[in-house]
């Protein structure tokens, strides 16, 4: 009777109202659940036999929008690999020494040559002497301090390559199973939602880590790959594997074998070569740092302290010196061999001779490193020669390429500004890099966000309707009572 | 239905980002407000810092060079004031010595002698001369003294002219105790070091000549010449008053003749003078040229930034104005 299905149609109704309101109230509740995407009723009429049936509930979709996620999910992954190296360039730049760092690289040459000056024009005064063998030792120092530094970053971005390594990993095992629920879910007709809203957060992980193409499969799984056209989840999710190093030394390289790298069912997949399967996100920044940049400032500091030894070992400098003999800075006590020139700067050190902590003598400055025994105190013909030696233009052999003839305070001046001239690049590229995010993110989510208003707008319809989908039950309980009574 | 609605999280994500981008620019604007000079040095230079860091070495070295330019000027006057009584002394009694040897004027000869021994006790107390510890003829010995007691000299060159038979081998031997390198003074009672003194360092590229020491040939042609005259007073011949006589002319001889020596030792240190009054200006120069550049570099001009601070906090306080207002507007506070 049409009476009957016009109640079995409101009651429908009332079902769809209540399933609706329902959404509302989990819509409204994660407002603020930043990955939550908000759920919107599927309703879709029901015919039976050609004749209206009411409405039917066809599931909970979650909003989505692939081309802003995807937008978004690489300059999440741009912004990863920007802040890595900007961070990773500003603590270079701290090592060398910021402007006003009394301890950084050209403030202490500065008070080097200075105190070498004052020495010069005091000869005979012993503290003078003092001051400008203690200003060579905070030299070598500092020297020392940046070559540490400079392996410390290399360590750390290594530790981070494993951790991230192994989140990655993680995800993609997650994402798998996830996958699978999902599968099931919407086969059998349940609410896939939440699992969804927890594998787009995975997701969101990995693209950090390396930047994702995601693309859709059947019964609502996804597939993952890089940019570069790496599969990371294709069905099965690729498992990476990496070996950290605790401790890392200027001698090992990428090169040489001694540093791990990123591989996958035995190939390695990473390199510092750029195109490589992992290259765009923090991943990738941290494997640049590691095997590019952080080298690349050890040359730097490896050829400032060869300068710097050189010019004190040179011929004539010191007559006193027989050839051969370590000037005022050596290797860890030996003079300068160009074969093992890298990790020099950490080993760099004032000579023994002349310094009183090592069981030397200042006269020793003042006199000559050879000298027997020490000589007239008011001779500064050697100290001269020394302070020359400094403020000498020479090409430096290494660690600057293309430069021309620099002083001693030229180069350490060059040095900071080339880290200096980096990290504000770096810095500026992560500046636009997180407004562009910050921009994609918000346009992603005024997609995908909800909108307090839209919704109670939708409850007020939904109140509504259910007051219309009762009123109908009750006219129709009407008619039948109507009827019942004849 | 596709409208642009624009989420909550949304317009937050937006009203968090501006308002925290112009908190961080006006932060910064009021540090170079107060300061008056960048915040950054690196963003200031666009990471360009090599200019700035070598200004302010530069700055750094110019500080040093001003003292030891004191310094240096110090002991060039104090070389030249020692140098000139020497010179005075010596040009007086040159003259007055050929007078008197010549008029045979024994009475005269014998107070001439007696002023040259004191003129000789006058040289080696000069000579002895200190700036600020140092001493100024000693050569590279600047903690010693340069020259030994004019009495010990005296001593040793009685002793040489009593061993001679006349006053012409007497001159001679007296000649060459003073010259040779080897003999008497310069090995026993000269003092200093062989070895230059200090040559001082007063800018970039400048450095100061060593101030000349006792054994220069002119101080020991002066030296010598007051030696030989203050031999008479110290009873050499004594019964000779021809070779007395001869002995002194010699020494007047040998006192005029060092009067060239003294000039052009002195003209030199006079150039050094001349030269130091250059460098203490050029000095003064270079310094405040040195600060300018600095200033230009790092320098910001306080109203601009005090102009720069007031639009973004009125900029700053729109926002807080919007932000507030947007939040209020929802459907929720109209629904009954």
């Amino acid at each position: 009777m049409s009476i009957s299905s016009a109640l079995a149609n409101a009651l429908t109704g009332l079902t769809a109202n209540s399933r609706m309101a329902e959404t509302v109230s989990t819509n409204l509740a994660n407002a603020l659940n930043e990955r939550f995407a908000k759920r919107d009723v599927v309703l879709s009429s029901v015919s039976l036999n050609g004749r209206g049936g009411g409405v039917r509930v066809d599931g909970v979709s979650r909003a989505a929008d692939p081309a802003a996620t995807g937008l978004r999910r690489a300059a999440d992954a741009s912004l990863a690999a920007g802040t890595a190296l900007a961070d990773a360039r500003g603590a270079l730049l701290g090592a060398f020494g910021r402007p006003d760092d009394p301890g950084g690289l050209p403030a202490r040459l500065s008070g080097f040559e200075t105190a070498m000056v004052a020495a010069s024009n005091n000869p005979g005064s012993a503290t003078h002497l003092v001051d400008a063998v203690e200003a060579a030792k905070r030299l070598a120092d500092t020297v020392n301090r940046i070559a540490a530094g400079i392996q410390t970053l290399r360590s750390d971005s290594d530790g981070e390559i494993a951790r991230q390594v192994e989140a990655l990993n993680r995800s993609l095992e997650e994402i798998e199973n996830l996958n699978r629920d999902i599968a099931v879910f919407s086969l059998t007709g349940r609410d896939t939602g939440a699992l969804e809203d927890r594998r787009a957060e995975l997701v969101d992980k990995v693209a950090r880590i390396v930047p994702v193409k995601t693309v859709r499969r059947e019964n609502n799984s996804v597939a993952l790959f890089t940019v570069n056209g790496g599969t990371l989840l294709n069905g099965k999710a690729s498992l990476f594997a990496f070996s950290a190093n605790p401790t890392i030394t200027e001698a090992m390289t990428v090169q040489n074998g001694a540093l791990g790298l990123v591989s996958l069912a035995g190939q390695p997949v990473g390199s510092n070569l750029p195109g490589h399967f992992l290259e765009g996100g923090s991943l990738g920044a941290h494997l640049q740092i590691r095997d590019a940049i952080a080298p690349r400032a050890t040359e730097l500091i490896d050829g400032f302290a060869r300068d710097l030894v050189g010019r004190f070992e040179a011929a004539g400098v010191d007559p006193t010196l027989p050839p051969g003999a370590p000037g005022l800075f050596t290797d860890a006590g030996a003079a300068f061999d160009p074969a093992l020139e890298t990790g020099l700067a950490g080993r760099l050190s004032v000579n023994a001779l002349a310094d009183p902590d090592a069981g030397g003598a200042v006269w020793q400055l003042r006199d000559g490193l050879g000298a027997a025994v020490p000589g007239p105190v008011g001779n500064n013909a050697i100290l001269l020669s020394l302070t020359a030696a400094l403020a000498e233009h020479a090409v430096p052999a290494s660690g600057l390429p293309s430069a021309g003839a620099l002083s001693a305070a030229e180069f350490a001046a060059a040095a900071v500004s080339a880290m200096a001239s980096a990290a504000h690049e770096a810095e500026n590229e992560q500046i636009a890099g997180a407004a562009r995010a910050g921009a994609l993110r918000e346009a992603e989510l005024a997609v995908l966000g909800v909108d307090s208003d839209a919704e109670l707008q939708n409850l007020i319809m939904v109140e509504q309707n259910y007051a219309a989908n009762a009123r109908v039950i009750a006219a129709a309980d009407g008619m039948l009572q109507k009827l019942l009574e004849m | 239905m596709q409208t642009n609605a624009v989420s909550d999280l949304a317009t937050g994500l937006r009203a968090r980002r501006d308002n925290a981008a112009l908190k961080a620019a006006l932060n910064r604007a009021a540090t170079e407000m107060t300061t008056g000079t960048v915040s950054d040095a690196v963003a200031a230079t666009g990471g360009q810092l090599a200019d700035l860091l070598d200004i302010e070495h530069r700055i750094a070295l110019t500080q040093r060079f001003g003292p030891a330019l004191a310094m240096a000027s110090r002991r060039l006057g104090a070389a030249q004031a020692a140098l000139s009584g020497i010179s005075a002394t010596a040009g007086q009694l040159a003259p007055d010595l050929i007078a008197a040897t010549g008029r045979g004027d024994v009475t005269a000869q014998a107070s001439l002698a007696a002023l040259a021994r004191t003129g000789l006790e006058a040289a080696v107390a000069a000579l002895n001369g200190r700036v600020a510890g140092q001493a100024l003829f000693a050569g590279a010995a600047t903690d010693a003294a340069a020259v030994d007691a004019a009495s010990a000299i005296l001593g040793d060159i009685g002793t040489i002219v009593s061993a001679q038979p006349d006053a012409a081998t007497a001159a001679a031997a007296v000649s060459a105790y003073f010259a040779d390198p080897a003999g008497g003074f310069q090995s026993a009672r000269y003092l200093g070091s062989q070895q230059p003194g200090p040559r001082m360092k007063v800018g970039e590229n400048e450095e100061f000549p060593a101030l000349p020491a006792a054994t220069d040939p002119a101080i020991l042609s002066v030296l010598e010449g007051f030696a030989l005259a203050a031999s008479v007073d110290g009873g050499a011949f004594a019964g000779a008053p021809d070779q007395r006589s001869a002995l002194l002319a010699a020494a007047g001889q040998k006192l005029l003749g060092a009067a060239d020596g003294l000039q052009s030792l002195r003209a030199g240190l006079g150039q050094s003078e001349g030269r130091a009054a250059e460098i203490e200006t050029g000095l003064a120069a270079s310094r405040h040229a040195l600060d300018l550049a600095r200033n230009e570099i790092l320098a910001i001009d306080q109203f601009d930034a005090a102009s720069r601070f007031e639009a973004l906090r009125g900029q700053l306080e729109t926002g807080y104005l919007a932000t507030a207002t947007v939040s209020r507007l929802s459907l929720a506070g109209y629904l009954r």
